[in-house]
């Protein structure tokens, strides 16, 4: 109890927390790698989620929780850092690399990720996976762009929208 | 465990839509083909909130000019040029959306093209 807040867990075992999935899984991770979610920080700040407690995350499952956390754990020594004084070129170019293999991942998978980094605040995820999906759609149509995220075929009544904005931004099309 | 099922982006909600298309890159015609997905995305694309951030984020890049006015000031026929630069891709202001609107459209591909306005259209120059 009187340990300083202050120590970042360098001397010694670092800090850990327990996050509790939907599904009821106990992920035990660095207090460090769990504060890159906002949402999280403050309890984790105010000395929750230790012990036995574990803090319980009813918005988000095992298995997009447990890939949540691989990128918070791969992340959380860049953000110690401030972000970049210290990284060297070949850290953040493997950040990168990282980065990229890790939304190359199912559709579904990906949305459970956006709603899990928007519910917990993970700033550096929630603008990996924006990116992965604007990527996915720059350059097709709107109607490449409803099959591609999955929409619905439209309905008569969006199909005459569409159509009348056709006029409009037909150029659009090529 | 329901809370995680969205197995489409049709129910992300807005903020996340927010956040995807703010991630376009700043070509003219983005925005338009996203503002046609479906009528959330519209709506999102109108947000002149929406529109300041997306401008802010892509401000390191400088808006293509399209073109630029001048007028012919011949006093028996006054009109307004529009003399599109060529690096607008091809898109170019036309009278076809009625005088009052003119709008962007296709233009044939080369260097520069010169397209006769009415007077109004344009600025008044001095």
């Amino acid at each position: 109890m009187a340990a300083p807040e202050s120590g970042d867990g360098n001397n010694g075992a670092a800090r850990m927390v327990t996050l509790i999935s939907s599904d009821n899984t106990r992920f035990e991770v660095e207090a460090a790698a769990a504060s890159l979610s906002q949402t999280l920080q403050l309890t984790i700040l105010d000395g929750g989620g230790g012990g036995g407690d574990g803090i319980p995350l009813p918005n988000v499952d095992s298995a997009t929780l447990s890939k949540v956390l691989e990128y918070c754990i791969k992340h959380a020594p860049a953000a110690a850092n401030g972000g970049a004084p210290n990284a060297t070129a070949v850290d953040r170019a493997e950040l990168e690399r990282f980065d990229n293999e890790f939304v190359n991942i199912d559709q579904s998978v990906l949305y459970s990720l956006i709603m899990a980094a928007h519910n917990l605040e993970i700033e550096g995820l929630q603008s990996l996976v924006a990116k992965k999906v604007a990527d996915m759609i720059k350059g097709k149509s709107p109607m490449e762009i409803r099959r591609t995220l999955g929409f619905p075929d439209p309905t008569p009544e969006e199909q005459a929208e569409m159509n009348a904005h056709m006029l409009e931004y037909g150029w659009a099309y090529e | 465990m329901a809370a995680s099922l969205v197995t489409t982006a049709v129910l992300l909600p807005d903020i996340v839509v927010r956040q995807i298309l703010l991630r376009l890159p700043p070509e003219p015609w983005r925005l338009p083909r996203a503002a046609l997905v479906c009528k959330r995305w519209r709506n999102i694309v109108r947000e002149a909130h929406f529109r300041r951030q997306y401008r802010a984020r892509h401000s390191g890049r400088r808006a293509p000019v399209l073109g630029v006015f001048y007028n012919d000031d011949v006093p028996a026929a006054p009109a307004c040029r529009f003399i599109t630069s060529g690096c607008a891709r091809d898109l170019a202001l036309s009278p076809a959306g009625g005088l009052d609107r003119p709008r962007l459209l296709p233009w044939p591909r080369c260097p520069a093209r010169r397209q006769v306005l009415p007077s109004r259209l344009g600025p008044r120059l001095r």
